[in-house]
C-alpha cells in the first residue's frame, strides 16, 4: 500500500447542488489510516453524491476534499492515484476479459506492469474470478461484476478506499470475503468509508459511522458513543432516531 | 386489467417524454426526425406520381409504385419492429415485474404494444402514410376507410409476426446476441434499400422518358401483405375489396397468432437478465505495458469483438464513399474531383460514426476517465491514437481504391488523399466534441451511440463541414491540388482539429458522472 502519514480522507464542507436540490450540505467528514468508516442514511441522503465527489466523479459547489494529503482540486492526478472506488454500479468494459481489464486499470494508474499482474492474479485468486477472467465481463453475473471492480480498486492499494453499497449482488461467502478484504486493508493501514444500507454489517464491521440526513451529518462516533448511556441499543435504534425517517 | 388506467399511464410517460416540466424533452427530436423523414419521403412520392400523372401513365404503374414504397416500409417495419420486441423484452426494466403481476400474458402483450408504439409507427408515418397521401391525392375515388386499414395492415402484421417470432427466438438464444443479430440484418436491410434508392433515384430523374421507367418497374410481391395494402388503395371495384378483405385478415390473424404465441411461451420467457455468456479470450493474459499501448489494445479489443459496430461501421463507411457516384449523372465530375469528394464523403463517415462514436462505445466505463489520475487530456490524446489510425488507414484505402478504379496516376492518388486528410482531421475532431458532449452511455443500437438529438447534431455537423471541403475541391479545380494547396490545408485542418481536441478534453474533463 502507498504509505503517507496524512488521514485518508478530509472532507470539509462540501455542498454540492443539483439544480435547485441541494444533495449535500456543508459536510464534513474524515476517515483516519486504519479505520473502517461506515456511512449510513437513508435513500437519497446524499451518500453516493459524498462518495462521488470525494472520488471526482463530480465536482463539489463548495468545500475541499483532501486524498492522503493531496487537494483533490488542486492536485487531481496525485489525489486519485490515492483513491479506489468500487461504484454503485461498476464501470466496466463488456468486452473486455477480467484479466484485460485489470491490466488496463493497472495502466491507469501507472503500475509497472510485472508487479500488476502479480496484483491481479492474486485478487482474482481471492475474489475467485480466475477460472473466469479469461471470459469477457458481458458474460459474468452481478456479484461477479461487482467483484471485478472491487478488484480494480484495489489493484493499486490505494490509502483511501471508497465503496458504495458494496455487497449488493454478492453472495454470503463473497461478502464475508469482501469484510475480510477491507480489515484487511484497513491492518495494512489504508482508510475505508463504505456506504450500506445493511446496518448489522455497519456494526460488525465499522469502527466509526456517519449517518447522514437530508445532505447533512446527524451523528458521529463508534458505535458505543452513539449509544450513549442506553447500552442496549441497537445500530438500528440510533439511526432510525437521527436518520432513518428518510431525507 | 384496467385497460383505460394502463393506456393512460403509457400516454403521460409518453407525452412527458415530449414535453414536461414547461419545455421540451428528447423525446421531441424523435418526432421532428420523424416528420423529416416524412416530408423527404412526400417530396418523392409527388414527383414520382406526378410524373405518372403528368405523362397518363396507367393506373397500374401507380398501383406499383405504392407497393414498392409500402414494401420498403414493411421491410423496415418488420425488422424494426422484432428489434423492437426483442429490446422491450431484453431491456425493459419492467418485464419481471409484468411477470409477476397478476396479469395474462396477452394483456401483458397488448401493454407491450403500447408501450412500444411510438416506434412501431415511425415507418408507417414517415414513408406508408406520405405514399399513401401523395398516392390519394393523385388518384381519384381512393376510400379513406382503405387507406385506415392499408396504413393499419402496415402497423399490425409486421409487430404481430415480430413478437411471435422473438417469444420463441428469446427462449433459444440470449436476448443481448438475439438483439444484436437482428440489428446487423436491419443494417444489411438499410444498406441495400439505401444503394438502390440512390443508384436508382438520381438516373430516374434524369431519364428523359421518367414515365416509361417507372411503368417499367416490376410487381411488387403479391404474397406480401404491403401489396394486398397497395392493392387496397390502388385497385377498383372486386379486386380492391378483395385486397381489403385479404388486409383485415392478415392483421387480425397475426394479431391472433402473437396473442396465442404470449399465451403458451410469454410466462416462460426469462426476463434480460439472462446475459451473453460471454466469450472466452485468447492470451488475454499478455500484459498492457505503457499507457499508449493500453489504450491500444483495449481499442482493438473493444471494435473488434463488437461485430454488430464492426458491421454497422463497414456498411457506413462503403455507403458514404460511393455517394458522389450516385450523384454523378446530375453532376459530372473530372476523375481527380470525384476521387476527392469520395474521399471528403468518406472522412463524414469517418467523423459521424468512428469519431463520434469512440467515446460512447465506452459506455459508463467512460467514468474511468474522470475516476484515474489519468485526465480527460490524457484519455483524449490516446484515444485519438487508436482512432486516427483506424481514420488514416481507412482513407489511404479509400484512395487507392478509387484512384484506381477511376485510373489516377500514384501522383494523383497521393493528391487526393493528402487533400483528404485534414478533412478526416476536422471530421474526427467534431466527431470525437458530440461523441463527448451527447453520448447516450446506454446505447443498445449501434446505430443510437448518441441519443436522436446527438445523432441528428452530428449529421448536420458533418455535412456542413463536407459540404465545405467538397465546396474548395470543386474551387481547386478538376487537376491535382498541388503542394501549396495541401499545404495551407493542412495546416488548417490540423488547427482546427487541435482546437477541437482541446475542447473535447475539457468537456470530458468536465463530464460528471451522475448516472444512477
Amino acid at each position: 500500500m502507498t504509505q503517507t502519514r496524512a488521514r485518508p480522507l478530509v472532507i470539509d464542507a462540501l455542498t454540492r447542488r443539483f439544480g435547485t436540490v441541494t444533495a449535500v450540505s456543508a459536510l464534513s467528514l474524515e476517515v483516519r489510516a486504519g479505520e473502517i468508516v461506515g456511512f449510513l442514511g437513508a435513500n437519497g441522503a446524499g451518500k453516493t453524491t459524498t462518495l462521488r465527489c470525494a472520488s471526482g466523479l463530480l465536482a463539489p459547489d463548495q468545500g475541499r476534499i483532501e486524498v492522503a494529503g493531496a487537494d483533490l482540486e488542486r492536485e487531481p492526478r496525485v489525489a486519485k492515484a490515492r483513491l479506489g472506488l468500487v461504484p454503485d454500479r461498476p464501470f466496466l468494459y463488456d468486452r473486455l476479459s477480467a484479466r484485460e481489464f485489470l491490466a488496463f486499470v493497472a495502466a491507469l494508474y501507472d503500475l509497472p506492469a510485472d508487479a500488476a499482474a502479480r496484483r491481479a492474479e492474486e485478487l482474482l485468486a481471492r475474489l475467485e474470478l480466475a477460472e473466469h477472467a479469461d471470459r469477457t465481463l458481458e458474460g459474468y453475473s452481478l456479484g461477479m461484476r461487482q467483484k471485478t471492480a472491487i478488484a480494480a480498486a484495489l489493484l493499486h492499494s490505494p490509502p483511501l478506499l471508497l465503496l458504495d453499497e458494496p455487497l449488493n449482488g454478492l453472495d454470503p461467502p463473497s461478502a464475508r470475503l469482501l469484510k475480510e478484504l477491507l480489515r484487511e486493508h484497513a491492518r495494512a493501514g489504508g482508510g475505508v468509508l463504505v456506504s450500506t444500507h445493511l446496518l448489522d454489517v455497519a456494526e460488525r464491521l465499522c469502527d466509526r459511522v456517519v449517518i447522514l440526513r437530508a445532505g447533512r451529518v446527524v451523528a458521529e462516533g463508534t458505535l458505543a458513543s452513539l449509544r450513549g448511556d442506553r447500552h442496549e441499543r441497537s445500530l438500528e435504534d440510533v439511526f432510525m432516531e437521527l436518520g432513518g425517517s428518510g431525507t | 386489467m384496467n385497460l383505460a388506467v394502463v393506456a393512460r399511464t403509457q400516454w403521460l410517460q409518453s407525452r412527458r417524454a415530449m414535453w414536461s416540466g414547461g419545455r421540451p424533452r428528447r423525446g421531441v427530436v424523435g418526432i421532428v426526425i420523424a416528420a423529416l423523414m416524412s416530408a423527404a419521403f412526400s417530396v418523392t412520392f409527388i414527383v414520382l406520381f406526378s410524373a405518372l400523372e403528368s405523362t397518363g401513365g396507367p393506373a397500374e404503374a401507380r398501383a406499383r409504385v405504392l407497393g414498392w414504397a409500402f414494401t420498403f416500409a414493411f421491410v423496415l417495419l418488420a425488422l424494426g419492429d422484432l428489434l423492437t420486441v426483442v429490446s422491450a423484452a431484453a431491456t425493459a426494466p419492467d418485464l419481471e415485474r409484468l411477470l409477476a403481476a397478476p396479469l395474462r400474458p396477452r394483456e401483458l402483450l397488448l401493454i407491450k404494444f403500447m408501450e412500444t408504439l411510438s416506434r412501431t409507427l415511425g415507418p408507417v408515418v414517415a414513408i406508408a402514410l406520405p405514399a399513401a397521401l401523395c398516392f390519394a391525392a393523385s388518384t381519384p375515388g381512393v376510400s379513406g376507410i382503405a387507406l385506415l386499414v392499408a396504413l393499419g395492415t402496415l402497423w399490425a402484421v409486421p409487430i404481430a409476426l415480430g413478437s411471435a417470432l422473438a417469444m420463441p427466438l428469446l427462449r433459444l438464444a440470449p436476448a443481448a446476441r438475439l438483439r444484436e443479430s437482428i440489428a446487423v440484418l436491419a443494417t444489411l436491410a438499410f444498406l441495400g434499400g439505401w444503394l438502390a434508392n440512390t443508384f436508382w433515384m438520381p438516373r430516374l430523374l434524369v431519364s428523359t422518358d421518367v414515365a416509361a421507367r417507372l411503368r417499367a418497374i416490376p410487381p411488387p410481391p403479391f404474397w406480401s401483405p404491403a401489396t394486398w395494402a397497395a392493392d387496397a388503395l390502388a385497385r377498383p371495384g372486386e379486386r380492391g375489396l378483395e385486397a381489403l378483405a385479404a388486409c383485415i385478415a392478415a392483421s387480425l390473424g397475426s394479431l391472433l397468432l402473437a396473442f396465442g404465441v404470449a399465451e403458451r411461451l410469454l410466462s416462460r420467457l426469462q426476463p434480460g437478465a439472462v446475459p451473453a455468456a460471454g466469450t472466452l479470450v485468447r492470451g488475454s493474459s499478455r500484459r498492457a505495458g505503457t499507457l499508449a499501448g493500453a489504450f491500444l489494445r483495449r481499442d482493438v479489443a473493444l471494435f473488434s469483438r463488437d461485430w454488430p459496430v464492426l458491421l454497422d461501421l463497414a456498411a457506413r463507411l462503403l455507403l458514404w464513399t460511393l455517394l458522389p457516384l450516385a450523384i454523378l449523372p446530375l453532376t459530372p465530375m473530372p476523375p481527380a474531383e470525384l476521387v476527392r469528394a469520395m474521399l471528403v464523403t468518406l472522412t463524414l463517415s469517418i467523423g459521424n460514426d468512428i469519431g463520434a462514436r469512440a467515446l460512447p462505445l465506452e459506455r459508463h466505463a467512460l467514468a474511468w476517465a474522470r475516476l484515474s489520475p489519468v485526465g480527460g487530456a490524457r484519455w483524449v490524446r490516446y484515444r485519438v491514437l487508436g482512432v486516427a489510425f483506424l481514420a488514416v488507414s481507412i482513407l489511404l484505402a479509400g484512395a487507392v481504391i478509387a484512384g484506381a478504379a477511376l485510373r489516377l496516376s500514384p501522383l494523383g492518388i497521393l493528391d487526393a488523399f493528402a487533400f483528404a486528410l485534414p478533412a478526416a482531421a476536422t471530421a474526427l475532431g467534431f466527431g470525437l466534441l458530440i461523441g463527448a458532449l451527447l453520448a447516450d452511455p446506454e446505447w443498445r443500437d449501434p446505430r443510437a451511440m448518441l441519443g436522436p438529438g446527438g445523432r441528428t447534431v452530428s449529421a448536420l455537423v458533418m455535412l456542413a463541414q463536407g459540404g465545405a471541403w467538397v465546396a474548395a475541391s470543386h474551387v481547386l479545380g478538376p487537376g491535382p491540388v498541388g503542394p501549396g494547396w495541401l499545404v495551407t490545408l493542412g495546416l488548417g485542418g490540423a488547427f482546427v482539429a487541435w482546437v477541437l481536441l482541446v475542447i473535447t478534453a475539457r468537456a470530458l474533463e468536465r463530464r460528471e458522472y451522475t448516472a444512477r
